[in-house]
Formats: C-alpha cells, structure tokens, sequence
C-alpha cells in the first residue's frame, strides 16, 4: 500500500502535464523490398523534423495525419539494403512501425539509446515495432536481406 | 515581512527543494530498480505463404489474431507504474484505432500506378472497419496486445481489458500465444485520468501478477478541416 502511494505520488510529480508535453509521432513505414520505394502513413505533430519528406510527394493534413511516398529512405548495402529513418527534434512519444514485403530477414538493427524495439514476422513480411518517450532526435536504422 | 518571517519563509522553500530532491532521488532508485536489458528473445517467425492481390486490389486482412494497420487515432494513452510488493517498474500502456490494411495490401498500392490521392483513398476506404491495437512496455520489454475490450464501467469510468502476446507463437496458432492479461479501470482523478488494475504476466522471466496505476492522458487526433500539400 506504502508503495501504491509512492507511485501515485511520483506519478503526479513526473506527469507530463507538469513536465511540459513534446511532439507526439506515431507512423508506419512500408517498404517494397527490392525497389526500396517506401510508403509513409500515420500521425505526426510536426514534420518539420522529417527532413526526408522534403524531397518526397506527400500529403498533410491539419489533424496531423501523413502520407507520404518515399524514395530516399531505402539505399542499396551489399547484397541487401539499408532503411534509414532519421526523425529531428523532441518526441515525447514515438511509434514507429516498419514493414518490408517480399521474404526478407533483417540482418543489423541499430536504434537510438532509449528506443525500445520488437521485431517479427507476418505475412511474407518482416515487422520491426520502435517505441520510446522523451527523445531528441531519435534514429533508427536497420538492414535488410533477402531470407 | 520581519526577519523571523524571512526565516520561516527560507525554511519553507528548503523543505520544498529537498522534498522534490528526495523523490528525484526515490524515482531514479525505483527506475534503476526495475531497468533491464533489451529483450534479446525478438520473435522471428517463420514468414508464412499468403497470396496478395496485384495492382493495389484491395483484400481483407489476413490475420485474425495481432491487427496490422495503418494508425489513426490514439485511443488510449497511460505511464505509470507496475507494482510488486516493493518493487516499481516503469509501465507504459497505448490503445489505438487502425484501419486494417496487411502490408502486402500495401505493397500491391505502391506497385501500382495510382496517384498518392488514391492510395489515400484506398487506405481511407478502410476508415469503416476500424479496430484496435494495442502495446504495452514494461521496463524495456515491448508486449503487443490482443483481444482488446472497452466497455463503460460506470461513474465516467471505462474498463479496458487485454491479453499480452506473443506474436511468433500467435502467427503458429498456439495456445502459449498468451502471455497473461491486463485489466483496469480508467477513472477521472484531480482533473485528470487515472488508471488502476491488474497486470498478470504467466510466462518468462517477469511472471507474476502486478498492480497498475497509471497515468491516462486524454484521447488525441480527431477529424477537422483538411489542408493538403503536394510538392515535386
């Protein structure tokens, strides 16, 4: 019960209405495999920050939600590819959920300290979930090959 | 003001610092407590065999277990803390709408010759059949949520009820799919929402049941006027 009332109390301490609120994204990356031509869609508070968008065709709404065709975030690595996924600025929420079609396996996976990640398999796909609160600049980058 | 109410005001503010000193130092203890390594065991499941349509046709989803879609709305969003006798681990919990789409449906839009307007409005076509998924991080470990229940519980309260998967096993149809399951009520508190239930893990390392409270914060996104952009 002592502990019950710790956490309560700390809860409301360290709530981020005291604490101030950051940009909230929350996305899913799909990737056609061997093109490397990758489809953005979801809820971002502020683009700003997803530099790679600046040379894409895109779609914004004033909800925040996105859809955006992407050709730069894929690039050829040896005998498979590489998906860098760069995001500037302060997140207090970040979701991002990555998809590649067409019987690959990942091969690296690296992430920014602090962002938690679970990967798996469906469907002919590779799935990689990317969750993590109160970053700067968070990244992640992971490689790819066919299985 | 005199000096002795100078000296009762300069004490006040030194127990206020050291009262929010202590609970840093009593927070970063009870992070610290509960940090873990990443979790190494990732779920890498044997991809199986599905036949996706050509030319960006649409199709029903495939799984009927862990939802895949596109996000749309944030349903419910909570921290907190999961409590186990005098252990506290950092819990984060997340309920959101998705329009059910397989990323093989995906695929089939990007491999076809349709405007980024209509892949929108493929992907938007699927607005109707709306469902929820969910996730759950506990210390560092990221559980997916399945069979996802909300139901009004009374007094402005709501239940949200769930089961923690896992998601090589579910894709195999197995009955250790589950994990174990959360329950609690979501209730308004001081302003804001809190949420208190019950967190029960049945299988690996964590296995134990734990008490919930979190802290909810309040339903985001929502439809208004459209602004589009298009460049290149």
């Amino acid at each position: 019960m002592a502990s019950l009332k710790m956490a309560m109390a700390l809860l409301l301490l360290f709530s981020p209405a005291a604490l101030g609120q950051g940009g909230q994204l929350f996305l899913n990356v799909y990737v056609d495999g061997t093109p490397g031509k990758a489809l953005v869609v979801g809820n971002v508070d502020d683009i700003s920050g997803l530099a790679f968008l600046n040379d894409s065709e895109k779609i914004y709404e004033d909800n925040g939600q996105i859809y955006a065709v992407c050709d730069s975030l894929v690039k050829k690595d040896g005998n498979g590819w590489r998906l860098s996924f760069p995001a500037g600025g302060y997140y207090d929420e970040y979701h991002a959920v990555f998809f590649v079609s067409g019987g690959f396996a990942f091969q690296e996976i690296n992430c920014t300290k602090g962002l938690e990640i679970l990967s798996s398999a469906h469907n002919d796909s590779i799935v990689l979930d990317v969750q993590g609160f109160g970053l700067t600049d968070p990244a992640v980058h992971f490689s790819y090959a066919a299985s | 003001m005199g000096r002795f109410g100078r000296r009762i005001l300069m004490i006040d503010i030194c127990r206020r610092v050291l009262c929010i000193g202590l609970a840093s130092l009593l927070f970063i203890g009870l992070s610290g407590m509960s940090l873990a390594e990443p979790n190494e065991d990732q779920n890498m499941g044997e991809p199986r065999e599905v036949i996706c349509p050509q030319d960006g046709e649409m199709m029903p989803p495939q799984n009927a277990g862990f939802p895949m879609g596109v996000p749309v709305e944030v349903l419910f969003n909570g921290h907190g803390f999961a409590i186990l006798g005098n252990e506290s681990h950092i819990l984060r919990l997340k309920v959101e709408a998705i329009m059910p789409l397989e990323p093989c449906q995906i695929r089939g839009l990007l491999a076809s010759n349709k405007s980024l307007e209509e892949i929108r409005d493929d992907i938007r076509a699927k607005e109707g059949e709306k469902t929820n998924r969910g996730s759950m991080i506990l210390d560092r470990s990221i559980y997916p949520l399945i069979n996802i229940v909300v139901s009004a519980s009374g007094n402005n309260s709501t239940a949200l009820k769930a089961d923690l998967a896992d998601l090589g096993r579910l894709s195999a149809a197995n009955d250790s799919a589950i994990l174990g399951s959360i329950s609690m009520i979501i209730s308004p508190s001081d302003g804001g929402m809190i949420g208190k239930g019950e967190l029960r893990i049945e299988q690996g390392p964590r296995a134990a049941t734990y008490s919930l409270l979190l802290d909810m914060e309040p339903p985001r996104n929502g439809q208004k006027k459209m602004m589009i952009m298009m460049r290149r």
